[in-house]
């Protein structure tokens, strides 16, 4: 019914249009038609359309209602606009044209003529007002509903840094954005997606920085998107990424407004979806996963210091365990004697082979992890006293498990939470079983010849034209500054090399002080 | 779709060559594995007798208090060493491992008939490392050593192991042999030359191998290192005391610390602790007559001091060094000359050294080397260079 009536006009009678809308929307209980009269004598009938608890009703009431009702004659006529074109029904459109200009003391005002902007218009919140006679409606915007503000972001925490996250609402993240970058250069465009949500999505860039190519290509993937909904960041992010088939995120998220501005700045292309605080921001590459906004915000000895643990992290989330099997069911040479003989007291009177037994503590705690985010907050200390005691010690006290494996198993959970993206620490997780099956099956050999896979796959990887290892691989001396190890401020005059590809400095005089 | 197809196919290609190219695909769970740490090697009769000593982690795992044994011996003989332990499945419930081997005894009989066959045997075998002690049981049977209950490691072989490591680093006489140095001194230009550490029971013997050793604060019984064994065509023919055993590691420039006593000018004892010593080995050739110059350069402090002697006094201190030096020429010349005329082994290499430097000298006395090195000059000399006084000068209370 939608699309047949579309891009058709809206009709002239009021009674005609209230019905319709009700038709429509099937009589929802949330489409609220506020009929009146204009103030003066002898003036049309008109009538307010609007969703309930979208609009805030103490401005409609103060900026549209109070204006209209009160209004004590019709608007005086101005000769600047010409006499006018007739109506339909004779009667002068520069009529509705006077209230908006003349009546309305608010912002946000337009004026529609079909019934598909209409529907629109007062779903998305929009207060509409038809006046009886006229086909062109009146759309104000005073949208205001119950919303949370601007919090801290729960993800991504940092020790010194600003605190504000990104809320639901787009518009705030984009002020947010703005906030941080007052440059005519910051570029928002903005488009809907999703015929059932449409979700407002902005692509925010700097123009002359961000790579045309790369704004180009996001232009086109979204608008190749055909949905109904789209319901999160993860929507837009899986419909637009390079390659489905990896384990490894190829679009960045984050909820920091400050992550976003110096994405920005280097020369991304960040994506705003309505409805999320998560932003998107591509081209992503292996190392910015690794790298967290308060690297840029503590010195730059420790910066590095605390990346180069989590690359270590990485390392240990997701090899020790294979390697620990490895060693202990093919190698146990290469134990020194006394550790070998300690494992092997451990390992006595354990009924499974050790791959069995990583095995079990590895889904137990996936269990336990994935407890710890589904269950009620309020449960939250019996599962982890359960995980903690019953899981832990009476396991290896009744021997199913021996205690290094626990030891094994813990070092790798916490570690994958050392990572500062969500996101990659997943990627781990889900690799670190195939390398324990490979482990387990060919021991160090198994693990050697599935990291070269994963190597040969990582470089095979990019994000939106960008090869994902860089700047590893293709290689670039002057971008590792800000790769493993994060460079002093003062050195890090480019911009990244395959970001930015034009306006590549930052500092034109750079170099420490004193 | 076509890539992720690819992919699969990739992979799968992948797992199957991995099947096919493992060479040696071997999964062993720890638990059923028996941990041998140390191997003695006897005689009976012609057969070989094998002890194997391995670890009962049960026991180790110290929850389980448990008045056994922390190890157990395993023994079998058979004609050859390997025939042996395998012979050994049948009495023992876990595959016997040996890559964490520490100690490899053998008994003074095997080694005087030869030591060639376990040699062979030993690195043949994939398992085996080459970072275990090899030694010659003096005055007890192999499996005896490894009998002995021990304290402070629970272990025997460990202990012995141990042992031999750190003594080896603050002890002059203490030689350690690894299974690739054996060889490599067996296989070199010296007639199958070489030296193998000695140990031995010392005390009660009976007691030493039965639990009431480790109860009481005095051990009964102990291992001790006993100084070393000469070998000539691979096989024992006598031993270097412990003098003699000194004299030959500060030849070898192995000594990494070790302490001395020199005789005071006034009488009485001075103790140097000899921290640095380099060694240099130089082969000479001159008119055909071949010659071997050792150059030893030793750094000392002085570390304990029981006779009357004025320390600030600089020639006092030059004075010891120059009894230091003429004590450490002596014992080094008459060490060279025992082994020269009682054995006639070359335990110091000097044959491969004049090959290196003469070949064609080399290749006139190669045939019979053993003869020339019996007539071989050797020259010594010794420079000491006492460094501190240690964190005193002269004695606090003089000695009257």
């Amino acid at each position: 019914m939608l699309e047949q009536s579309s891009k058709s006009p809206l009709p002239l009678s009021l009674k005609e249009t209230t019905e319709w809308m009700k038709q429509l929307l099937g009589n929802s209980c949330d489409l609220i038609v506020r009929e009146f009269k204009l103030g003066y004598e002898g003036a049309p009938r008109a009538a307010m359309l609007y969703t309930d608890g979208l609009v805030d009703l103490e401005l409609v009431q103060l900026f549209i209602m109070k204006p209209l009702m009160e209004l004590d004659g019709p608007p005086r006529a101005s000769d600047s606009r010409g006499p006018g074109t007739n109506g339909p029904d004779g009667k002068q459109e520069p009529y509705i044209r006077q209230l908006v200009e003349q009546v309305l003391p608010t912002g946000g005002v337009s004026e529609i003529r079909e019934r598909d902007g209409y529907v629109n218009a007062v779903l998305t919140g929009y207060a509409v007002i038809s006046i009886d006679g006229y086909s062109t409606a009146i759309a104000v915007e005073l949208r205001g509903w119950e919303e949370r503000g601007v919090d801290e972001p729960s993800t991504q925490t940092v020790i010194r840094g600003p605190r504000e996250g990104f809320s639901e609402n787009i518009r705030i993240n984009t002020a947010l954005i703005r906030r941080f970058i007052k440059d005519p250069k910051l570029w928002i465009e903005s488009q809907t997606i999703g015929r059932s949500t449409r979700t407002a999505v902005s692509v925010a860039y700097m123009k002359g920085t961000a790579s045309e190519g790369v704004i180009e290509e996001v232009r086109r993937r979204l608008s190749e998107i055909d949905i109904d909904a789209i319901l999160e960041s993860s929507y837009i992010e899986e419909l637009i990424q390079d390659d489905f088939f990896t384990p490894f995120p190829t679009i960045f998220h984050t909820e920091r407004p400050d992550a976003v501005a110096a994405g920005l700045l280097e020369g991304r292309v960040a994506i705003l979806i309505d409805r999320t605080p998560f932003v998107l921001m591509v081209p992503a590459l292996f190392v910015q996963f690794f790298q967290s906004p308060e690297d840029y915000y503590q010195r730059s000895d420790i910066g590095s210091l605390i990346r180069i643990l989590r690359f270590l992290c990485f390392g240990i989330a997701m090899f020790v365990p294979s390697i620990y099997i490895a060693i202990t069911t093919f190698h146990q040479e290469m134990l020194p004697t006394s550790l070998f003989i300690s494992l092997a007291a451990q390992r006595e009177g354990v009924p499974f082979p050790a791959f069995i037994e990583a095995m079990l503590m590895e889904v137990t705690f996936e269990i336990l992890r994935e407890a710890g985010i589904r269950m009620p907050r309020s449960v939250g200390q019996a599962v982890s006293i359960v995980g903690t005691l019953v899981i832990g010690q009476a396991a290896v006290e009744a021997g199913i498990v021996s205690a290094a494996m626990v030891i094994v198993v813990s070092i790798t959970a916490i570690s994958s939470f050392v990572l500062p993206s969500f996101n990659i620490s997943i990627s781990v997780r889900m690799l670190r079983f195939l390398f324990m099956l490979l482990a387990a099956s060919f021991g160090i050999y198994g693990i050697i010849i599935a990291f070269i896979a994963l190597v040969l796959h990582l470089s095979r990887l990019s994000s939106f034209g960008v090869p994902y290892l860089t700047p590893f691989a293709p290689l670039y001396w002057s971008d590792q500054k800000d790769a493993i190890m994060r460079w002093p401020i003062w050195a890090m005059r480019k911009r990244p090399r395959m970001i930015a590809q034009s306006n590549r400095i930052r500092q034109r005089k750079g170099g420490p002080r004193g | 779709m076509r890539g992720a197809f690819g992919k699969f196919v990739l992979c799968a290609v992948l797992l199957t060559v991995l099947l096919g190219v493992t060479g040696c695909w071997n999964r062993r769970e720890l638990n059923t594995l028996a941990i041998a740490v140390g191997m003695g090697i006897d005689k009976r009769g012609s057969e070989y007798d094998v002890s194997i000593q391995v670890v009962n982690p049960q026991v180790m795992d110290k929850k389980s208090g448990t008045n056994r044994s922390e190890t157990i011996q395993f023994r079998e003989h058979k004609a050859t060493i390997f025939e042996a332990l395998r012979k050994m499945t049948t009495v023992s419930p876990r595959k016997i491992y040996l890559s964490h081997l520490r100690i490899l005894v053998l008994s003074e009989q095997v080694a005087r008939e030869g030591i060639n066959e376990v040699i062979d045997f030993i690195s043949r075998d994939h398992e085996a490392r080459t970072d275990f002690y090899i030694m010659v049981a003096r005055g007890s049977s192999a499996s005896e050593v490894l009998n002995v209950h021990t304290q402070l490691d629970n272990i025997p072989s460990i202990k012995v192991f141990d042992m031999l490591e750190g003594s080896e680093k603050a002890w002059a006489p203490t030689s350690t042999v690894r299974l690739d140095e054996l060889i490599d001194a067996l296989e070199n230009d010296s007639g199958q030359s070489g030296v193998l550490s000695g140990v031995a029971v010392a005390g009660n013997k009976k007691k030493a191998m039965t639990q009431e050793n480790i109860e009481r604060i005095r051990l009964p019984g102990v291992l001790k290192y006993s100084g070393l064994a000469v070998f000539k065509q691979g096989k024992a023919v006598g031993w270097l005391n412990e003098e003699q055993s000194a004299a030959f590691k500060f030849i070898m420039g192995k000594v990494k610390n070790t302490v001395s006593d020199v005789p005071c000018p006034a009488g009485g004892k001075l103790v140097l602790e000899i921290f640095d010593t380099t060694s240099a080995m130089i082969p000479k050739a001159r008119g055909g007559e071949l010659s071997i110059a050792l150059k030893q350069k030793l750094f000392a402090n002085i570390g304990e001091v029981s006779c009357g002697i004025d320390l600030l006094n600089e020639s006092a201190i030059e004075e010891i060094e120059k009894r230091m030096e003429e004590k450490h020429k002596r014992q080094l010349e008459e060490t060279i000359a025992f082994v020269q005329r009682k054995y006639g082994a070359d335990i110091f290499g000097f044959g491969q050294s004049i090959h290196r430097s003469y070949p064609r000298e080399w290749k006139k006395v190669k045939a019979n080397w053993s003869e020339a090195f019996r007539e071989l000059p050797v020259t010594v000399s010794a420079q000491v260079t006492i460094r501190r006084t240690g964190t005193i000068n002269n004695a606090a209370i003089p000695s009257s």
